[in-house]
């Protein structure tokens, strides 16, 4: 009989992949518990990453912990790599298992020495307060253990069929429901973080509400006030401004470099890279740099002028207030030129070159080519080029935000709306400043989708 | 065959032995921490570090009720605090200013009554009667308030010697003609940082109460009298005086308050109206030359008005652990911090048993300063309303860049006031 049994030739080699599968989940589940959910208390800020940062460094909360707490993470990375090594080289699955089990241990000592060694006041209190965070980890820390028990080869036949039985089962939803199945989480957060609090700020803007007390419905009344404000005047001036100057210069200075460095010429990655670069700097970023770059005495413009002798008495630039709004704009289109150029490189790159050999055939100079074949080929190009500078001339808000505060007559819509709603504690009139920015965006929102769609429809 | 069952079994057993194991755990778990949360707007290097210190002597004493301490930029926690206080929970101790500020909180139920620990601590007692009114709402405590400090025109002896002048100016008079003979040495007169322009607010809080007496003053706070008032528009004349004689730092408003410190550090500038803590961001090795004088008299016969604004500390009614946080107000306020604050940052005391015998010969003539003052009043963004004082402040830094619009801003300030009554008129 026994001999029967061995002698049966279907048998197929142990698979490790579960195990070390589980110790994987094991130890992410760790990792991921140990950041995020509360060790101690039941407040998610008490995780046990905080805790032990704070014992590392002397934090506030050095008391609710002791050093041992620094073995979780560090045995969950272990178990990690353990696992992924198991995982990457099959023949050596059992081992990485057994190793994973191992250092579970590790971690359990940290609870071993939490419940059983520790002693005194404190020690009570942690034990009288330990959070989810540290029962879950206790579980999975655990899992670890009980993972390597799948090397020994009967339970790990079993739990092989068990999960075979399981896998032939069929989804019972039906096709066609799958599109939509997918849909519904980016649907559903859509709505929640974006439609309703667009519907919820049109019913503020409705009201009084001052953040603090409870919003009375005032009608139109915000409306009213803001059409005769002088600082919507202002607001919607700087926006024009800006709108005009995003719309011109980025877009002529992006199309020329674009048009120079489409050419194979030298060192034209590296020139492409800089003018690229500012990019990657965010908004508020680029504010500060250009801010110093803007200092009366000491930035940069200023000193070259005084020590270049060519004037004695330059201007405060974002001091000034005739000023103040071009320097802010000219930090943004400074950005928005690399941006510009990239979108027009990879329209270039796009082009087919029959069109181009055609007019050279044809007999066409440079400006006739540029003018008659490039430009009109480049046009779905410079729609979402323009339509870009226009949403991102109305959403203009960091910049103002950190050099001047709205200051020196810099106001553009969003900053007025946030220093009313945020700092005069007005959120019912700031939320009509939002209604009417929303407005005008919408319209070159609709432009850009309605563009767009068509374009698809036409391909 | 039978042994392969068998451990099958005894792993099913040894995973619910587990399971049993952790779960009454997890079950305990539910009660909160003891943790008191502590938001303070301390940012410069001086009082952060303090309140750093205070925190940590608290921590050490008190383990099991450790405070969590966050400091935010003192212009953005301005601008936080709704968020902090309507939030469920609130933090529970805040740091912020006594006055209207604080008024329009307590008005509308935001901040918890601490009437039982001036009562349990004896501040009712230890704290200056003025002080305690100040902190009180028809008979309940809402505010602790533990310091306050004065303004005055700081300046360097060293370049007044410089240029030749001997005596701290008095009247205006001498005081714009300090300006021409520093202006003649190539020295700038008063420096300024405008960028937030709550500094250009103190000469207005200044003339105003110079030229028209603080009675006014009070009245226009309270938006009781009219900005299009001949009186305020004579304020912006004597400001306009300042202008003809060059007496301000060009393009102050690229400036924070603390970058207009640096033309004055270089030896570029002279004076600078500011409050007593322009020590903690002025380079200690150079405070010896520093010294400050009384913002100069108009018309003798008008009663004398200073700002000293007063800081302090509150309970958020939302506060998710309110005695605790009850109990690091009274250590914040009692004798010991007190003295150490004093003695470490110079600010005056409220408390009247602080020992202030050690002061410096500064904070002395500080001191003074307000004894001899006939009104003391907080300051122009703390006196005002908050959509006031914005309005205000934005109208103080449009009439700097443009002074010839003076009338412009004063009926666009004077809408502003009529709106905010008719607002408040409309909420009654």
């Amino acid at each position: 009989m026994a001999t029967a049994v061995k002698s049966q030739p279907l048998r197929e080699p142990l698979d490790f992949t579960g195990p070390n599968f589980l110790a994987l989940i094991c130890a992410v589940i760790i990792l991921v518990v140990f950041i995020f959910m509360p060790w101690m208390w039941t407040e998610m800020k008490y995780n046990g990453a905080r805790l032990m940062s704070d014992v590392l460094t002397g934090g506030s909360l050095k008391n609710f912990a002791t050093w041992q707490i620094a073995l979780v993470p560090v045995t969950a990375l272990l178990a990690m790599g353990l696992a992924l090594w198991g995982l990457m080289a099959p023949h050596r699955g059992a081992l990485a298992s057994i190793l994973a089990a191992l250092t579970s241990l590790l971690g359990l000592a940290y609870y071993a020495d939490l419940y059983f060694v520790r002693e005194g006041e404190v020690a009570d209190y942690m034990r009288a307060n330990i959070g989810i965070g540290a029962d879950v980890t206790l579980v999975a820390l655990i899992g670890l253990i009980v993972q390597a028990a799948l090397v020994y080869p009967d339970i790990n036949r079993w739990t092989q069929r068990a999960s075979q039985k399981l896998s032939a089962r069929r989804p019972a939803v039906p096709q066609k429901w799958i599109p939509y199945l997918f849909l519904l989480p980016p649907l559903a957060l859509y709505v929640v973080w974006i439609i309703a609090p667009t519907l919820y700020t049109f019913y503020l803007s409705l009201t009084n509400w001052d953040g603090v007390s409870t919003p009375q419905y005032i009608g139109l009344k915000n409306y009213e006030t803001l059409f005769r404000q002088s600082a919507l005047t202002e607001s919607l001036t700087n926006n024009l401004r800006w709108l005009v100057v995003f719309v011109t210069v980025p877009t002529t200075l992006g199309l020329g470099l674009a048009l120079i460095f489409n050419t194979d010429m030298r060192g034209g990655r590296w020139y492409k890279v800089s003018f690229y670069s500012p990019l990657v700097l965010s908004w508020p970023v680029i504010a500060l740099v250009w801010s110093w770059v803007y200092h009366p005495t000491r930035g940069l413009i200023n000193s070259l002028l005084i020590e270049g002798g060519i004037t004695s008495n330059p201007p405060g630039w974002l001091a000034d207030r005739d000023l103040a709004i071009y320097c802010i704009i000219a930090a943004a289109a400074w950005r928005q030129v690399g941006y510009v150029m990239v979108l027009y490189l990879a329209g270039l790159k796009n082009l087919d070159p029959t069109y181009i050999d055609a007019g050279l055939v044809d007999g066409a100079n440079r400006w006739q080519l540029f003018r008659h074949v490039i430009l009109p080929l480049l046009a779905p190009v410079t729609t979402i080029v323009f339509i870009i500078s226009v949403i991102d001339s109305l959403r203009s808000f960091d910049l103002v935000q950190v050099m001047t505060r709205g200051g020196q007559g810099t106001r553009v819509l969003a900053n007025y709306m946030y220093i009313e709603a945020f700092n005069n504690y007005r959120m019912g009139f700031g939320a009509a400043i939002a209604v009417v920015l929303f407005s005008i965006s919408i319209i070159f929102v609709g432009l850009y989708l309605w563009r767009s769609l068509k374009d698809e429809l036409e391909y | 065959m039978s042994k392969s069952k068998f451990s099958k079994r005894s792993i099913l057993i040894t995973l619910l032995v587990a399971l049993a194991l952790v779960l009454p755990v997890s079950m305990t778990a539910a009660q909160g921490p003891e943790y008191i949360t502590y938001n303070s707007m301390h940012g410069d290097p001086l009082p952060r570090a303090f309140d750093e210190e205070i925190v940590g002597m608290w921590n050490e004493a008190n383990p099991l009720t450790p405070v969590e301490h966050s400091i935010i930029a003192h212009e953005d926690f301005k601008q936080a605090i709704r968020a902090y206080l309507t939030a469920e929970p609130a933090p529970d101790v805040l740091t912020w200013f006594a006055g209207e500020r604080a008024r329009f909180f307590i008005d509308r139920g935001l901040i918890a009554d601490i009437s039982d620990v001036f009562a349990d601590y004896g501040f009712n007692e230890a704290y200056a009667p003025g002080f305690v009114a100040l902190a009180s709402v028809e008979g309940s405590q809402y505010f602790l308030p533990t310091s306050y400090y004065w303004w005055a025109v700081y300046y360097r002896p060293s370049i007044f010697e410089q240029a030749g002048i001997t005596e701290v100016p008095e009247t205006w008079d001498d005081f714009l003609a300090t300006c021409d003979t520093l202006n003649e040495a190539g020295i700038t007169p008063i420096t300024i940082g405008t960028r937030y322009p709550w500094t250009a607010a103190a000469w207005f809080d200044y003339l105003n109460m110079r030229l028209n007496g603080p009675e006014f003053h009070v009245d226009l706070m309270l938006l009781k009298e009219s900005y299009t008032d001949e009186r305020v528009k004579n304020v912006f004349e004597y400001w306009q005086q300042l202008f003809d004689h060059n007496c301000f730092i060009a393009d102050a408003a690229a400036y924070a308050w603390q970058e207009a410190l640096t033309p004055m550090t270089d030896g570029d500038a002279a004076m600078y109206l500011m409050s007593q803590f322009i020590l903690d961001s002025y380079p200690d090795e150079m405070e010896d030359d520093l010294d400050f004088f009384r913002f100069p008299i108009i018309d003798p016969e008008i009663p004398i008005g200073e700002d000293a604004p007063t800081d302090g500390y509150f309970i958020a009614a939302g506060a998710r652990n309110l005695d605790g946080g009850k109990e690091f107000l009274a250590y914040i306020g009692s004798q010991e911090i007190q003295q150490k604050a004093f003695d470490e940052m110079g600010r005056l005391p409220t408390r009247t048993d602080v020992d202030v015998s050690g002061a410096t010969p500064a904070t002395q003539k500080g001191i003074e300063l307000i004894q001899t003052a006939d009104y003391v009043a907080q300051f122009y963004d703390r006196d005002t309303t908050a959509p006031m004082a914005e309005a205000g402040l934005d109208g103080f830094s449009r009439f700097w860049s443009d002074p010839s619009s003076i009338d412009q801003i004063l009926e666009d300030l004077e809408a502003e006031r009529l709106r905010i009554l008719e607002e408040e008129a409309a909420a009654q």
